[in-house]
């Protein structure tokens, strides 16, 4: 497989993320309790692969090590928006975006 | 003159093999579940549709590859995703905010510990060339990889240590460049393109707040301290 043919792929992906990126709508949901963090939680999906295709042993375990760690930060990822927030935000206007 | 449909783009090519028609489905629903998630991000809607989209294509890794240690990788991510959803659950409502810095510097490590395992088991994915080396485009797109992971994983790290949160979306940006080049050296198209929609938002986020930042403090009279 030819990475050079994702190219153009990660062109249009780097324009919608752009294009996606707009001001938030909700003033009482900063940054850190957007969804955004969900997206490079995909980081979990290269580490299955390496480690489904591991071929040495070494390989293998930094690879499952890849996937434990990125299973860690995608449950936190999902399940920190999921929870109710306390009412003062001590964040500061800067991460209202 | 006609113009034929090259399967290549859906990065799911695996041996010289087409994917199926199944395979390039999953691959572009969950790209374009996680395109929605990144559009309704304001709202709850949003988190839980990334949640689906990443589902769908943990599950379209697995359907397309020849898994060799299922039970360890099930271990992996049943044990993880416990510790993650206990953290998630059990933290107390102040501590939340710099879960998310923690959990940025463990995708940063998980990307280093990714583009590691790859360079230590080149052969399995085509990143080598005749002689058997890996080829300079691939070698640098792991080593990209690698050192945009470390420098996320250390930004979060310094972060925690100085008590800022001034650059979480730079340091979510950071993870999601780091998913665009291990998918580029892979050639998986869904972490390419929610690695570039992730990196892209975050620039574009973080230079945002950057600007709001400085306008604040532009605002302030001169002289004045906070107290």
């Amino acid at each position: 497989m030819n990475g050079a043919s994702l190219l153009p792929l990660l062109l249009l992906a780097c324009a919608a993320g752009f294009f996606a990126a707009r001001p938030n709508g909700d003033p009482d949901r900063p940054l850190w309790r957007a969804g955004l963090g969900a997206l490079p939680a995909i980081m979990l999906v290269g580490a299955v692969i390496a480690a489904a295709e591991a071929g040495s042993a070494s390989a293998r375990y930094l690879a499952l090590f890849a996937v434990l760690l990125a299973s860690v930060a995608a449950l936190l990822l999902v399940g920190i928006p999921e929870r109710r927030w306390p009412p003062v935000d001590d964040m500061g206007d800067e991460e209202r975006v | 003159m006609s113009v034929s449909f090259d399967p290549a783009w859906l990065g799911a090519r695996i041996d010289g093999v087409d994917p199926s028609p199944l395979v390039a489905g999953m691959w572009l629903g969950a790209a374009g579940l996680l395109l929605c998630a990144l559009w309704l991000r304001g709202y709850r809607t949003g988190n839980r549709i990334a949640l689906a989209g990443g589902m769908l294509a943990v599950g379209a890794a697995l359907y397309s590859h020849d898994v060799v240690n299922l039970p360890e990788i099930a271990s992996a991510l049943v044990i993880g995703g416990s510790i993650g959803l206990m953290l998630a659950r059990r933290c107390g409502g102040h501590r939340l905010p710099w879960l998310v810095v923690v959990a940025y510097a463990l995708l940063g490590l998980a990307g280093m510990a990714t583009g590691t395992a790859l360079l230590l088991n080149p052969f399995a994915f085509g990143l080598v060339d005749g002689p058997g080396r890996v080829t300079p485009a691939h070698g640098t797109l792991l080593a990209g990889g690698i050192a945009i992971g470390g420098l996320a994983a250390l930004c979060a790290l310094l972060m925690l240590v100085r008590r800022t949160q001034d650059y979480l979306a730079l340091v979510g940006s950071g993870a999601g460049w780091t998913a665009a080049a291990l998918g580029l050296a892979m050639g998986n198209s869904a972490m390419v393109l929610a690695g570039g929609m992730a990196g892209a938002a975050g620039l574009r986020l973080g230079w945002r707040a950057r600007a709001i930042r400085r306008a604040a403090l532009r605002a302030l009279p001169s002289g004045s301290r906070f107290p």
